[in-house]
């Protein structure tokens, strides 16, 4: 296949514009590729703990969907 | 016609992802990985907007024909000037407020472009056909293409996934499912969660007023709503990358603390970072070779520059089309052409390793940060004030 992309051409002149907008390419592969999840042999505490933080968001999104700030206005 | 949009908070929202990441790993063995995530996608659109889903199928198919098209030397540029210029019609369709007594079929279609967000397939559709056009890939098969469209779990708010990136997902083994994995990835959802409905919900219940407030609660609610609107936007990526990373399917990361940006460059390398690539790459680096064949390389700055302000002018439109989105995008393009400008500027005058130590230096850092943030800031009140009360 050839390649007949825009970006794979160089400018006139023979060589690539370098412009500021393009030299964030790289920081943004860069955090993308970091993807691969922390914690591999996490002690079993480190779980519990995780795990609570979790259970204790869902609870708190679930109770907000209901009536939560309901009861935060009539806190104020 | 109901109108339809992906809910995070819907049971078909939830029942689509239980059913992806209980069965895609079980059906990796039975069924390809990718017709597997087809018939959840299906499934999905199936449960939130019933038999309009087939519009969206038949849209699909018609695309991949295209596409083939598009693969032909000959025909090639022809038809990557149709997909596109359609794309654009059908997107102005969907943005553009219908008249009170449209027909059936035009209100159908209409919630059907809604509910399978069609601003960011059209983006997706641009990156496809532009990359089978250039030979980077071959046309995609009519299931790839579908997963690429429409993944259930990208179509409330992105990422815009490059297509390139997408076919290295597909060439890529199915990740084992692991207990750390799994935790990171319920861990990931569950925070989006909880940004988008404790943490962002409160500020806008709580604070925001659309800007109807003056004096100082007009300053202070301009921060807050910088804050909202970031902790809510990136809470849908959130929830998408968390779900990808659950389902085994690569979905790219669309911030990196944008608020530490020290520039507009910068900011749009950390803020929608999938969006920001997209400008790049479709708007950015097409309209500036457009103006180095045409002006034989001369006045590189000046058509860098001239290209920054079309792409994000665009790219306001994209957002919306009205005013205050073109004002928006014209004052992002602007802090980007204030950025190159004021890099070459320092480049000619300390050289590229001055530059480096003069942006390193605290003060200069801390006060680059403050003056970016303001500006987004000011841009967002554009976008958030209540232009319909203040009338």
């Amino acid at each position: 296949m050839t390649d007949r992309s825009p970006g794979s051409m160089p400018a006139a002149g023979g060589e690539a514009i370098p412009t500021a907008a393009s030299e964030g390419r790289a920081k943004g592969d860069a955090v993308r590729g970091a993807a691969s999840p922390p914690g591999a042999g996490l002690p079993a505490w480190q779980w519990a703990l995780r795990l609570l933080w979790v259970a204790i968001e869902i609870i708190l999104v679930c109770w907000f969907a209901q009536k939560g700030l309901m009861f935060v206005y009539q806190g104020f | 016609v109901s109108p339809a949009s992906v809910d995070l908070f819907s049971a078909s929202f939830w029942l689509a992802a239980a059913v992806a990441v209980l069965l895609l790993t079980p059906l990796t063995r039975v069924f390809p990985r990718q017709l597997g995530f087809a018939l959840v996608n299906v499934g999905f659109l199936l449960a939130l907007i019933k038999l309009r889903t087939l519009g969206a199928i038949v849209g699909v198919v018609l695309l991949h024909a295209l596409l083939r098209a598009c693969a032909d030397p000959k025909r090639g540029s022809l038809v990557l000037r149709v997909v596109i210029a359609g794309g654009v019609a059908v997107f102005c369709f969907h943005k553009l407020p219908l008249p009170a007594a449209s027909a059936k079929p035009v209100a159908l279609l209409e919630s059907m472009l809604g509910a399978i967000g069609f601003s960011y397939v059209l983006l997706r559709m641009v990156d496809v056909a532009r990359t089978v056009y250039a030979g980077r890939q071959p046309p995609p098969g009519l299931v790839g293409l579908f997963n690429y469209l429409m993944p259930f779990h990208m179509l409330a708010a992105g990422p815009i996934q490059a297509y390139d990136d997408f076919v290295a997902g597909l060439a890529a083994p199915a990740p084992a499912p692991s207990a750390v994995n799994v935790l990171s990835g319920v861990e990931r959802v569950a925070f989006g969660m909880f940004k988008k409905f404790v943490v962002a919900y409160s500020i806008e219940r709580l604070f925001l007023t659309a800007f109807m407030a003056d004096g100082w609660y007009f300053v202070l609610e301009m921060h807050l709503y910088l804050l909202w609107f970031y902790i809510d936007f990136s809470a849908y990526s959130d929830v998408a990358v968390g779900l990808g990373q659950l389902m085994g399917v690569r979905t790219p990361e669309n911030f990196n603390r944008p608020y530490l940006a020290r520039n507009m460059i910068e900011f749009w390398e950390r803020w929608h970072i999938t969006l920001g690539d997209w400008i790049r790459r479709h708007l950015y680096v097409p309209i500036q070779l457009a103006w180095v064949r045409r002006t034989g390389g001369r006045y590189q700055l000046g058509i860098s520059l001239v290209s920054v302000a079309a792409a994000f002018t665009i790219s306001g439109a994209w957002h919306g089309l009205t005013l205050p989105f073109l004002i928006w995008g014209v004052m992002h393009g602007v802090g980007v052409m204030i950025a190159t400008l004021y890099r070459h500027v320092l480049t000619r005058r300390l050289g590229k390793k001055g530059v480096k130590a003069y942006l390193e230096r605290p003060w200069i850092r801390v006060v680059a940060t403050f003056v970016t943030l303001e500006w987004v800031a000011a841009s967002l009140v554009v976008v958030g004030w209540h232009w319909e009360f203040r009338r």
